[in-house]
């Protein structure tokens, strides 16, 4: 771990840069993913799934991937799960989720629009109930 | 079952969050003069009614559809064999604070673990919300507010990579300067 301080210099820097990501909240951007954070997805192991999702996010250097959380969606025995969505497709549940298979679906769907389907439950709304 | 204490965090948050929160104040209090350890959350939610508040603690109560509602039962039955307790207090309108207690050096309480990886997932998944994070340890203070941080670094975005960087080194560090994790 270094131990060099973060200037206020440096994070004005970071500032900018994203500064013109703002938009993307708002729904420009490539893509969304949505970890699954109830109860039952915390103890199944989201916090380490959308933790890889990020290391993967900054390894790559992706700048305009949202990622967010959400509560459970009925399939605690399914957990940990997350919906991928791309503009104009249909949104992607995945199940029983890894930190590898979520690499693998950021990698192939998210970046390159290929439904990981191995990993799929269904093709279809965020909600499930 | 929850492997560690800060994932019991994370689910407190994800609840706050949840009753429409927009300010989410995370505090903990490693103590080990007095052997204690201090989980407290408390948000600006829609809060709950007395009925609900009373039952929360319930693991066969819930509010939410299909919703399992095991969020608070777990973390009472934790501190309960960590030799502590959980209080929930709440008016409709006004938010939630729950407090949970633990013996510090207590063989059976869950080890705290990884609060920085807590205050990453909540502050990158919803920049709407304002995290307001204070850890002490023995003395030593820790405090980080999710969006003073955005505001200095830019946010409420996609998570780009030097946002996810910056975030993660400013919590791991912070905690590393007061010995916690």
């Amino acid at each position: 771990m270094t131990t060099k301080k973060l200037t206020v210099q440096e994070l004005a820097r970071i500032r900018e840069r994203t500064k013109a990501l703002t938009v993307l909240r708002e729904g420009a951007g490539r893509a969304k993913v949505t970890v699954h954070m109830g109860t039952c997805g915390i103890a199944a192991g989201a916090r380490g799934i959308m933790d890889a999702l990020l290391q993967e996010i900054e390894s790559r250097g992706v700048p305009d991937v949202i990622v967010t959380t959400s509560g459970c969606a009925g399939l605690c025995n399914r957990e940990p799960m997350a919906t991928v969505e791309i503009k104009d497709r249909p949104p992607v549940k995945y199940v029983q989720l890894t930190p590898e298979k979520m690499r693998r679906i950021l990698a192939e769907h998210v970046l390159e629009g290929r439904v990981v389907a191995e990993y799929a439950l269904a093709v279809g709304s965020e909600t499930m109930y | 079952m929850m492997e560690d204490l800060s994932l019991h965090v994370l689910d407190l948050a994800e609840n706050a969050v949840n009753a429409g929160a927009t300010r989410v104040t995370i505090l903990i209090n490693e103590n080990a003069a007095r052997g204690v350890l201090t989980i407290r959350v408390a948000d600006n939610g829609r809060g709950m009614t007395e009925e609900v508040r009373r039952r929360a603690l319930d693991p066969f109560f819930t509010t939410g559809p299909k919703r399992t509602g095991l969020g608070l039962p777990l973390l009472a039955q934790a501190a309960r064999q960590g030799g502590g307790d959980v209080t929930v207090r709440s008016a409709p309108g006004k938010g939630t604070r729950v407090a949970a207690r633990f013996r510090l050096r207590h063989i059976d309480r869950q080890p705290l673990t990884n609060m920085a990886e807590t205050m990453i997932m909540l502050a990158l998944g919803h920049p709407e919300v304002d995290f307001r994070y204070r850890h002490r340890r023995d003395g030593r203070t820790f405090r980080f507010s999710s969006h003073a941080f955005f505001a200095r670094a830019g946010g409420g975005s996609a998570a780009g990579p030097e946002l996810i960087k910056a975030v993660r080194w400013t919590l791991r560090s912070g905690l590393e300067s007061i010995g916690a994790t």
